[in-house]
């Protein structure tokens, strides 16, 4: 099934209202590398609505976009006539403490968002990389989240009810605002990690978090990864619950460039948060289990800053990355392959994992080394390859532009893409919505 | 309703019986009697229940109803409060109690992979030699099946701290009504492309049939506080709740009962609940020893604000178990004060519970009905039980009537339709309270993305006309009886 747009689109700037198109065309909005024509930034749900409206009359290829932090995520667009910021949807709806739920616009960053709810001293609880940037409504789309997910499962779990603009213009609303609830289809799960695809989030409802009274984040670091990943898994199968387990390989370490991070040596982070006694008791558990210093509050919150961050920020971005997703337990042979396989095509990989959650990230800086198109490919190939056998995923999350043509970014997901095919038809049925960016180039 | 003639008939017994073997085929109208309800009593009567052993089976006869036209509706152990097991367009009933296989259980990476029939509690059982469980507890945990659970995202008393199914579903295989199978997930906590593994949790066999299931496991807690506090009255007891909650306290389990349910419990299942009592609220906190101690003071602490008349925590757990037992008996027990009850079930905001209690109560004046109530209350999530006779004329009509008023205040509330039993039959005519047209149009498209021939659980979750609280709601109405839960 195709979903080229039946024909040719539209200059935006003869069909939308100029009051629409109210912001200019910077290079910020280049994906890959390709321009769109216009810019807009609806001011209202409603002039979004109306917006999409004439964009899908007139089959204009549109790209939502949040705070911009992950906009080189995905495959090439096939065609990009308008970029539609989400920032002018920045309400605030409501913050229902008591309930330890709230409503919010989708454009509102994260950090702000945070920030509103800390004055009653709950969280969401999700991390993305770059929150004073990044909108909610960008890092449900993308999906990912950052090292908490672990303890509080991922950003799909936080979201009770959505409101989002179809393709075609029209609102619709799937939730609520109760934290319990199976009244009709989940709708909301085909928006989270759908990067935009079937229609643009615009508002979303989340069940909060209380904020532990007391955190802690305890450092070790070891001559090997082998040795952080076991004391990591140790940690994992343990009575202590941490927030992350988080382990940063020399490489990365060195790109992070965090005084508390020693740079020829591989180190585990573990997060702890709770009540005095409970907090004291996992210290002294972990204590057990690794050899490890406490780090004070700042330095701990600038550290999962960079955690969160890496390969986000422009120290730590890197030409070609990888995202792995697989057992906890095969984490450490998934490391050694990335090695083996770098050390072949004469490349040092940079690894941060999240050991919990069975993520391993790697990531690439070729710092314009020659290196082959199918050199990459195939590397990557090799990689999927092996994480398959351990029965996981490879997730191409940075790729270098002029190189990444042909190949799909995203891995092949149980044979499931017939299903995700049906659906891009059945809601964007014009493929008007990042033509050719998801999953398959749908 | 399909009706295939008698030839046809005929002709798919034989299909069906050559693909899973004579005995797991039932077809005369005796047999099929048992299959024609679910936890409602709600009824239609299948073309014939079909008992597959594995994917190979469920695909072939999946082939076999598209080819004959005719509708298949999943179904676990039937336990369901929404109708949603039941084949109310007639077909195939595809019962997947066979297929019970527990296939892996990862204890290092601590997931597991099941069968869609395997029974809830059993699988925590099989993962108890290795410290780990299944949060998800429905109260019919010990008979209802996974893949049941799945289809309705069912949740239970200890969801509040842990999450409903949803939360645990690493992945699902899924037959398709084509006949294809694909994996949607798999045990890996992230999955790329859209998020269909959620997708499916929840959407009540419409979209497939689910025969794999992979699940995260967590570790059994170090410590489980129970702790049982008395008040005067609801009022009392909510706003101890909201007060729990707003405290930044998140027990494992937040529950709530009213005078009549404290009454019918006590008198089947003696729990210990002081008969002069109000309402209770029975709270359970698990975690390290030291953290559930603290968290125990802290809810007395806010209970004690709230005038109770008592407050009781169990020393052990032969005492933790009787305090539960009195409130899963509550449903059984309420045999004894009427013929039938109706099961509402609704969710709204915590902070709403005591307003919406004080509107049930009124409903129940007005419509000369008692109404009981269960809650699990930290939620948010009502269970009104409204008593009645169906022998005396015009009383199911009220209960029904009354049953669409609560709905109706739960939604004004902020509230949502259904906490945790679904759609189904029961309430696809109250969709439009809370969905527009768009809303619905919107999930019409997902199911056509699945399928367009409406072969899988036809005639559930969306209304079937254009009025929507005039239609009989028949399916609501279960008689009391040891095999119904919530």
């Amino acid at each position: 099934m195709e979903f080229e747009p039946p024909h040719p689109s539209t200059n935006p700037l003869t069909v939308v209202p100029d009051y629409m198109l109210n912001r200019p065309v910077t290079p910020e909005h280049t994906i890959h590398d390709l321009s769109p024509s216009a810019v807009a930034r609806p001011k209202s749900i409603d002039e979004l609505s109306d917006l999409m409206s004439i964009t899908n009359d007139n089959n204009l290829a549109i790209a939502p976009r949040g705070g911009g932090t992950q906009i080189s995520l995905g495959n090439p667009l096939r065609a990009y006539d308008l970029a539609i910021e989400t920032t002018g949807l920045n309400k605030m709806v409501s913050h229902d403490y008591a309930d330890l739920t709230a409503t919010v616009e989708a454009g509102v960053t994260v950090s702000n968002f945070q920030d509103t709810l800390a004055n009653h001293r709950q969280f969401l609880a999700i991390d993305p990389p770059l929150p004073n940037q990044a909108t909610i409504g960008g890092a449900l789309a993308v999906g990912h989240s950052g090292p908490m997910k672990w303890q509080y499962w991922n950003p799909r779990d936080t979201v009770i009810g959505m409101k989002v603009v179809q393709p075609n213009g029209t609102l619709v609303k799937s939730g609520g605002r109760v934290v319990k609830n199976v009244s009709g289809y989940d709708m909301a799960r085909l928006h989270i990690g759908g990067l935009g695809t079937l229609g643009i989030i615009v508002e979303v409802s989340f069940k909060l978090t209380p904020k532990p009274p007391v955190e802690a984040t305890l450092i070790g670091s070891f001559d090997t990864i082998n040795e952080s990943l076991e004391k990591a898994m140790l940690i994992y199968q343990s009575d202590v619950l941490p927030l992350a387990i988080v382990t940063i390989d020399n490489k990365a370490a060195e790109q992070m460039r965090s005084d508390a991070l020693h740079q020829s040596r591989h180190t585990l982070i573990v997060k702890l948060a709770g009540r005095e006694r409970g907090l004291a008791r996992q210290i002294n558990e972990c204590r057990n289990l690794f050899q490890c210093d406490s780090m004070n509050e700042k330095d701990a919150a600038s550290l999962w800053g960079s955690i969160s961050n890496f390969g986000y920020d422009k120290v730590t971005l890197p030409t070609l990355g990888v995202r792995i997703s697989a057992p906890p337990s095969k984490l450490a042979l998934l490391s050694k392959v990335i090695y083996d396989l770098s050390t072949d095509t004469a490349l040092t990989p940079a690894l941060v994992a999240h050991p919990a959650h069975g993520t391993l990230i790697a990531n690439w800086h070729l710092d314009g080394s020659p290196i082959q198109s199918s050199t990459l490919r195939a590397m990557i190939g090799q990689i999927r390859n092996h994480t398959r056998t351990l029965r996981g995923h490879t997730f191409v999350e940075h790729y270098p532009i002029p190189q990444r043509s042909d190949l799909d970014v995203w891995d092949n997901y149980g044979g499931s893409m017939e299903t995700m095919r049906n659906l891009k038809a059945q809601y964007d049925p014009r493929g008007t919505l990042n033509p050719g960016r998801f999953i398959g180039h749908i | 309703m399909v009706s295939l003639g008698k030839p046809s008939t005929r002709r798919l017994i034989e299909e069906l019986k050559s693909v899973v073997g004579d005995e797991y085929v039932i077809h005369r109208d005796e047999d099929l009697l048992v299959f024609e309800y679910d936890g409602s009593v709600d009824k239609a009567l299948p073309t014939a229940v079909v008992l597959p052993a594995d994917t190979n089976e469920v695909v072939s006869v999946t082939k076999l109803a598209a080819t004959y036209s005719i509708p298949i509706t999943a179904r676990g152990a039937g336990t369901g409060l929404s109708g949603g097991a039941i084949a109310n367009h007639g077909g195939i009933v595809l019962a997947l109690t066979r297929m019970t296989r527990i296939i892996q259980i990862d204890a290092e990476n601590m997931t597991a992979i099941v069968e869609p029939g395997v029974v809830n509690i059993d699988l925590s059982t099989a993962t108890a030699p290795y410290g780990l469980y299944y949060p998800p507890d429905p109260s019919s945990q010990k008979v209802c099946t996974l893949g049941g659970n799945v289809a309705e995202n069912s949740g239970g008393p200890h969801c509040l701290a842990y999450g409903v199914t949803t939360n645990y579903v690493l992945g699902l295989e899924v037959v398709l009504a084509n006949g294809s199978v694909q994996w949607f997930g798999e045990t890996t906590r992230e999955v790329g492309g859209y998020d269909l593994r959620g997708i499916m949790v929840g959407s009540e066999g419409t979209l497939g049939i689910v025969t794999k299931i992979a699940v995260r496991l967590v570790k059994i807690p170090e410590v489980v506080r129970t702790l049982l506090a008395v008040f005067n009255n609801v009022e009392d007891a909510s706003l101890a709740v909201s007060d729990i909650i707003a405290a930044g306290i998140v027990p494992a389990a937040l529950e709530m009962m009213d005078k009549l349910c404290i009454r019918a419990a006590e008198a089947s299942v003696p729990a210990g609940y002081p008969q002069d009592a109000g309402a209770i609220l029975l709270v359970e906190v698990d975690g390290l020893s030291e953290v559930t101690d603290e968290q125990v003071a802290d809810i007395i602490h806010v209970c004690n604000k709230h005038s109770p008349i008592e407050i009781r925590t169990a020393s052990d757990n032969i005492e933790r178990e009787k305090l539960w037992a009195g409130r899963k008996g509550v449903i059984g027990a309420l045999g004894r004060l009427a013929p039938n009850y109706y099961l509402v079930d609704g969710t709204v905001p915590r902070t709403r519970i005591m307003d919406t209690l004080k509107g049930v109560e009124k409903i129940s004046k007005d419509y000369e009905l008692p109404i009981g109530n269960l809650l699990h209350a930290g939620d948010g999530n009502l269970h009104p039980l409204i008593l009645f006779d169906e022998r005396k004329p015009g009383d199911t009509q009220k209960a029904l009537e009354a049953g669409g008023k609560i709905l109706e205040l739960c939604i004004q509330a902020g509230g949502v339709l259904s906490g945790e039993h679904g759609i189904g039959m029961e309430k696809q005519e109250y969709m439009p309270l809370m969905f527009t047209d768009d809303d619905m149009t919107s999930m019409a498209k997902l199911k056509l993305a699945f399928e367009t021939n409406d072969i899988l659980n036809p005639g559930k979750i969306f209304p079937t006309g254009s009025s929507h609280v005039a239609i009989p709601q028949t399916g609501a109405i279960s008689r009391t009886g040891p095999d119904a839960f919530i």
